[in-house]
Parts: structure tokens; sequence; C-alpha cells
């Protein structure tokens, strides 16, 4: 279901699934059976406008992850098409995907698992520029990311250990942005923080969105994080969007069952 | 069961991690402790459980009742672990056994206390699996943790932590893994059951939203010190101390707002 939004842009998106479905075929019970098929996620829709932030929510299991991988070219759609700016986005050589990954960044959930223990954080935050062949001086580079997420270039000669955990996670997302992309994805990107650390990189989510012109992509459980920091949501349950529209309009008048025994057990402060 | 820590001094290889915290905590009372990482929250959790690595030294009184627990022997301090003193940890995955069916990790602490033997361990898991809400509790103690969801597998910790009726419950972080509703749907378990057996809880988290609906008093840590104390509804409204008014802004910065 797709539901009509006055807030969405009326120009073209910058990311764009249609139609997308995933379907895994799991093991024959016997040789002589068919294998049954499980439905990951059921014809898709989802827009990312250009400087929009888009938070995509629902439970384990219900396809947010599978939606974000095709959406992301890391897994191929059984149906449905991905564009980024007007051009198809398919899983294949890096090479020929090199155009996409210079324009995305992402930041996942765990700041401990997600930086290398042994690389000093300078590299670490370089990584992408290397990876992508950017050019430029990429020591500046790190520096002006490292300073812009709220550290010192002295942390940049230093290890993941030294740091706290949302030291660590302002790692993650300089990482992430270092090469300028377009759009920032983030996986349950404050799941395993303090409140207060939260908060901080919350706060630097959005700034980050305002001076370097990013479009978000979240995906989270967490729903005050979802009113914090995104304009549009978009629901999933069972493999499907169930609604989507502007985050205000969802969930504070939510049409799906599912959608309303969320909200009725999302813990508050009054 | 009463706890009462009073001027609870301890330090990790000589550096101090806790320093001069006192509460208490009456029989049948629900206390929050509140804080970051590093404020020393899950270092008094320790502390009344005798788990403290063995660099730590430990000054000051914890009494269990009219029982000093500070300088007990690990010998004298592990029988109370699980009978008296129940305990659910942040995350189930952890703190349950891959190789060991739902079962048998139910019903260890009846078999570690109680000597009980195999058929009425069963039986007693079956029981607490009931009483905790989880589906088909007679087939579901024959099973493995990876076979249950994350919710479940909290309930399993619950079951275990309370199935020989402790009368002091220590939990750290116990939502934190769980999705929304799930963790609704735990707390809510949570509070039913210390409401009805009349058990203490001492409760950590650094979630202010999920702290409000399980205890109505708590207190606040930071650096090792406990800097305010009182009820929820007023550390809430009216902060006092720079660091609680800390964490109920970054609270309000990140929590639903309703209105």
């Amino acid at each position: 279901m797709t539901v009509d939004d006055p807030t969405r842009a009326s120009s073209a998106p910058l990311l764009s699934g249609r139609g997308l479905t995933r379907t895994y075929r799991l093991p024959r019970p016997s040789p002589f059976q068919p294998g049954a098929v499980r439905h990951a996620l059921i014809d898709a829709d989802l827009d990312v406008a250009a400087g929009e932030s888009v938070a995509l929510i629902g439970e384990s299991g219900s396809g947010k992850s599978t939606l974000v991988k095709l959406l992301l070219a890391l897994d191929a759609p059984t149906a449905g098409s991905v564009t980024f700016d007007g051009r198809p986005v398919r899983p294949g050589r890096a090479a020929a995907l090199r155009w996409f990954r210079r324009d995305t960044g992402v930041v996942l959930q765990d700041p401990y698992s997600s930086l290398d223990p042994r690389m000093r954080i300078r590299d670490t935050v370089a990584e992408p520029l290397r990876a992508l062949s950017i050019d430029g001086d990429h020591r500046a580079l790190v520096d002006e990311m490292l300073e812009r997420v709220g550290l010192t270039r002295e942390h940049g000669d230093g290890y993941p250990h030294e740091l706290s955990g949302g030291q660590r996670q302002r790692v993650a997302v300089a990482r992430a942005v270092v090469h300028r992309p377009r759009l920032l994805v983030g996986d349950e990107p404050m799941s395993a923080l303090d409140v207060t650390v939260r908060a901080q990189i919350l706060a630097l989510l959005r700034e980050l969105r305002d001076d370097l012109g990013l479009s978000l992509l979240t995906v989270s459980h967490d729903i005050g994080l979802v009113q914090h920091l995104a304009d549009r949501v978009a629901v999933l349950h069972d493999g499907r969007i169930v609604e989507q529209g502007a985050v205000d309009d969802v969930l504070r008048n939510p049409r799906h069952d599912y959608t309303r025994g969320l909200m009725a057990s999302v813990p508050t402060l009054d | 069961m009463s706890l009462s820590i009073d001027d609870l001094h301890v330090d990790l290889g000589g550096r101090p991690v806790i320093e001069g915290v006192s509460l208490s905590i009456g029989d049948g009372e629900r206390l929050g402790l509140i804080g970051e990482s590093g404020s020393g929250k899950s270092m008094t959790l320790l502390a009344v459980l005798g788990l403290l690595p063995d660099a730590a030294t430990v000054r000051g009184s914890i009494r269990l009742d009219d029982r000093e627990l500070v300088g007990l022997s690990d010998r004298d301090h592990a029988p109370l672990r699980g009978a008296e003193i129940g305990v659910v940890f942040q995350d189930p995955r952890t703190s349950l056994d891959p190789i060991r069916t739902i079962g048998s990790q139910i019903a260890e602490p009846l078999r570690l206390h109680e000597g009980i033997g195999r058929r009425e361990a069963r039986a007693r898991a079956i029981e607490a699996a009931a009483e905790v809400g989880l589906p088909d509790p007679a087939g579901i103690v024959d099973r493995y943790p990876h076979q249950l969801s994350g919710g479940q597998r909290q309930r399993v910790v619950i079951a275990t932590a309370l199935i020989a009726r402790p009368r002091l419950l220590l939990a750290d972080e116990p939502t934190t893994a769980l999705d929304v509703s799930t963790q609704a749907e735990v707390l809510d378990l949570f509070r039913r059951l210390v409401d009805e057996r009349g058990t203490s809880l001492l409760f950590v988290t650094h979630d202010l939203a999920v702290l409000r609906r399980v205890v109505d008093h708590a207190a606040v840590l930071s650096a090792g010190r406990l800097v305010e104390q009182g009820p929820v509804r007023e550390l809430l409204t009216r902060p006092a101390h720079p660091v609680t008014r800390g964490l109920v802004a970054a609270s309000e910065a990140t929590t639903w707002r309703t209105t």
C-alpha cells in the first residue's frame, strides 16, 4: 500500500525501489517433494528524495534488512528494480557499481565489531577513499571529517580500544561519509549506545544531514529515533510495507494493526 | 528481603570504580539504578552478587536482611546466587548455554540448591515456563536456545532467575536487546511477577522510559558516586543534579513524544 503524502517532494527521487520482491527457496524436505518458498519481501515501493530522511521500522524478520540489502545492491531482487538518480542499480562487478558506492555510505549497529581493532582510526576512516579510488589528499579529507564528527585529528593516530563507545560510533559515521556520499544508510545505528551518547549521535546525524545535504535511510526499531530523525517512515510487517508516509501521520494515526500494536507499546516519558 | 548498601567502595586494580555508594531496598520494594556506562551500576550489582573480578577490593557494607555480604568467601556467597538472589542480565544470547535444553537451564537453580531429581526438575521447569508465558511449556523445555525468539529467550532467563523463589531480584538492562513490543511485554511480565511474589527488585538501566515502567523510585549514579535519588516522577520533572538533568535531556531528545 502506498499512501499519498503531500510532504513528499515532487521531483524525481534520489533512491527509488519499485516492486521489490525477494524469495528464498527452502531446502526440499525430501527428493520427491518440492522445496517451499519463503517470501522475505513482497512488492515493496520505497523512495528517498534528495535531502530527505526516511526510516524503516518493523520487527526482526519483517523484511527491513532484506529491503536495505536490495536498495544497496548487496543482494539481487527476485522481482523489481532499484534506481539511484535515475540510473539502474544492480548487484554486479565492483567496478560497475563504483559510481553508486561513491554516492552511498553505511553505518552499522555496533561500533565495537564494525571497526578493525588492529587498524589506526585514520586508516579505518580512509578506507572508502582508497577502495573507491577517490582523488585528493586523503589525510586532509580524513582530518577534516574527524573534526566534523566531533573528534580531533589526534584521535586519528589511535586505535578503537582507546575510544569510548560514543567516539567509536563517531568514527563509524566519519568513515561512512568521508567520501561525501549523497545517501547515508544506518542499520540500527544507535541501539548499542547509552542514552546520552544516543542523543549526541542523533544530533550529529542531523547536523551532517543539514551541512552536507545528505539523504538518510535509517533502519530501526527505535520509535523515538524515528520521530527525532526522519521525515517519512515506512512500516514493514511480514515482508510487506503495510503503510508509509510522514512520521507524524503514520505514527500518531496508525492504520495498520501492526503499527497500532507497536505504538501502544512504545516507552514514553510522560 | 531487604538489601542495604552502606558506604560501598570498590577499587579495581587501585582505581576507584565505586566511591561511597549507600542505598537501601526494603522488603518487597523496587529501586531503579540509572547512569551512563562506566557509572558503576553494573559494578554495584556484581558486588551484591559477589562476582567482582579478583583484582577488586571492597570496603563498606552490603547487608541482605541481617547478613553481611562484604568479606564473604565465594564458598559462602555462591549458595545465595540463584536461591536468595535471582539475576537477569542484558543479553539472553550470552546468558543461556547453547547446548543445553531450556528445561535443564530453567531448573538448574533448583538442582543446585534443593538437590531435586531429574523428573521433578522437569516438572518444575514446565510450571515455571508456563508462569512466564512461554508457549507450549511441556514442549519448549526440551528445545534449545537457538530455536527460540529473543523475547522467548529472555522469558527463559526470567524463569530461571525466579524458579527458586529468590526474595531479591537483580536486573541489568534486561530488555535492551529486545524489539519494542517484546520489550513492553517482558517489562510487564517482570513487574507482574515481582508484584505477585513480593520480591525486592534492583533494576539497572540507562533508559528512563523503561525505568518508569518498572519502578517508582530510582537512584542516579555517576562516576561511582550516587548523585541523586527519589521518586522517578520527581527525577524526570525536577532533576536536581546536573548528571540527572543531562540524562533527562538526552532521554527527551531520543524518546517518542506523545505530544
